[in-house]
């Protein structure tokens, strides 16, 4: 991977991010991945965690655990060690990931929003949920909640904008379109994502050995039951 | 062997040094708000600095020891009070069995740290017994204390009542220091100058989640649409409509608002203790600066430890 094509910035004394790009676009979302995945699991003593994103990566370190600060700075160390995963991550890195299917209750009491998106760009029921399961969608990340995905990319033909004002409790399993994203909601939490239906699949299981379904790189395919 | 919540507070939670390693799957951190007191609260009870203690709100809850054991008050002083005898924030202090522990107004700061010698027996989730009150998990039952509530000590034992442990985190709380982030040198002539000269104000609809600012409304030179990209606490974030929030302990994992910058670390820690129509002013330091002032900080924790150590032996 060329590593010239990144730039980085500063995320307090304690962090660093390095983006791949400024778009919403698979290829950078699996270097970011990829790249991520590398560092989380290469043995630096300094490092308190690792995020990515759609097309970057946020390293937190330990700046006590960093040798020589007084020669160069602690960003300078981190930025030298990312760059070197970079440059060994192959361009079209290999997808470890798994394929989830999600089967969904469209409509009514499970998508009180349906009516409004339906209405937006002028389908029926039946034409907007088959355009919604007509397309595998990629998890680009999990944030906002503990396991809510942020998945895409949706067709133009049913995307909605956001709420104008937040509902106060959107329930857990509810399923949502914002722009050209979808997402489900792991639980009960305030929201402002368009609700078009619900699925019963545990999305947040904090007592498991992974406490959420889903992984970021992850396809998801719908289902109507 | 436990203390019990006679009368619940506004908002007291169990919180330790935070849950680290899980941002990929949108599992924010938590934590004290205040590390630099959590740190002082365990040190003064020979703790590890990272223990879980009772993050107190004012209001702050009321509690009976039902069991002797050595506890510390750090951070704000909420004039706490030990069966009526008024007790000093940075302190070591022994309770006997029975004895009540009160906090009867607000005379600094806004967030006080109740530690207990060798901690409290409190389930981990993900490596850190913090409360996730989004998530309704982790420390006690995933939820503010309750009356009634039941805190069980690990092993309970008395202390003596050392030294005072200084407050030297707060003394500068009237100027954070950030490290600037990918927006801040986009922000308009005037926006810089008014970040420079006009000090900011924290809105009382500020939380754990985050510090909202009242000052001057910052605008940037173009209004290109950004993704979203990793956020930590500290991270300034610019709303739409021109005002400011500082993400906290409860922040999110990821923020799609433009990023001005980051505060360090050991001012975090300070922003914490200021409340509503507290002012203070937000200045932008280099990374060197910024990584010199940690270890300062740092070195700080190291001389209270000495300290205390000195004073046993």
């Amino acid at each position: 991977m060329n590593a010239d094509q990144i730039r980085h910035y500063p995320v307090g004394e304690c962090g660093l991010t390095v983006e791949f790009g400024k778009a919403i676009d698979p290829q950078l979302n699996q270097r970011a991945l990829a790249v991520s995945e590398k560092v989380r699991t290469a043995g630096f003593e300094w490092l308190i965690d690792c995020v990515p994103s759609y097309a970057s990566v946020t390293v937190f370190f330990d700046l006590i655990q960093i040798q020589n600060l007084t020669y160069t700075s602690a960003q300078d160390t981190v930025l030298k060690a990312v760059i070197d995963i970079v440059r060994e991550t192959s361009n079209d890195p290999a997808e470890n990931t798994s394929t989830f299917d999600v089967p969904v209750r469209f409509g009514g009491d499970h998508g009180p929003d349906m009516e409004t998106v339906c209405e937006h760009n002028g389908l029926t029921e039946t034409e907007a949920v088959e355009l919604f399961l007509s397309r595998e969608y990629r998890v680009y990340l999990l944030g906002f909640l503990p396991g809510f995905a942020y998945m895409g990319t949706l067709d133009r033909r049913v995307a909605t904008p956001r709420l104008n004002n937040p509902r106060q409790v959107v329930k857990a399993g509810s399923v949502g379109i914002a722009g050209r994203q979808t997402g489900i909601y792991p639980l009960d939490s305030p929201g402002g994502w368009r609700i078009i239906g619900r699925t019963e699949l545990p999305l947040f299981t904090p007592h498991e050995e992974k406490p959420v379904l889903f992984s970021p790189g992850d396809k998801v395919r719908f289902s109507a039951v | 062997m436990s203390v019990i919540v006679l009368k619940s507070g506004i908002h007291d939670t169990v919180q330790d040094g935070g849950r680290y390693g899980f941002g990929r799957f949108g599992i924010n951190p938590g934590g004290a708000m205040d590390l630099s007191a959590l740190r002082t609260g365990n040190l003064l009870m020979r703790n590890k600095e990272h223990l879980p203690s009772v993050e107190l709100h004012f209001p702050a809850s009321e509690f009976r020891f039902e069991q002797t054991c050595g506890f510390s008050l750090s951070g704000g002083d909420f004039c706490p009070e030990l069966d009526g005898k008024r007790l000093e924030t940075g302190r070591a202090y022994t309770a006997d069995k029975g004895a009540v522990l009160r906090f009867r107004k607000k005379i600094s700061g806004e967030r006080c740290y109740l530690s207990v010698r060798n901690g409290f027996d409190i389930e981990s989730w993900l490596g850190s017994c913090s409360t996730n009150t989004t998530a309704k998990i982790g420390g006690f039952r995933g939820r503010p204390l309750d009356d009634g509530d039941r805190l069980e000590f690990l092993a309970p034992e008395p202390i003596e009542t050392g030294p005072r442990a200084g407050v030297r985190p707060y003394e500068n709380s009237k100027i954070v220091r950030f490290v600037p982030g990918p927006s801040f040198s986009e922000l308009t002539a005037i926006s810089h100058a008014s970040l420079k000269n006009r000090p900011f104000e924290i809105r009382s609809d500020s939380d754990r989640m985050g510090s909202r600012l009242k000052g001057e409304p910052l605008y940037l030179l173009n209004d290109e649409e950004r993704i979203s990209a990793a956020v930590t606490r500290g991270t300034i974030q610019l709303l739409p409509d021109g005002n400011v929030i500082i993400l906290m302990a409860d922040h999110q994992t990821h923020g799609g608002y433009p990023d001005l910058g980051t505060v360090i670390a050991p001012d975090v820690a300070g922003l914490a203790q200021l409340g509503p129509g507290d002012e203070f002013r937000l200045v932008p330091i280099s990374i060197p600066e910024a990584e010199q002032a940690f270890l300062i900080h740092e070195q700080g924790f190291r001389y209270l430890k000495t300290g205390l150590r000195l004073f046993r032996n």
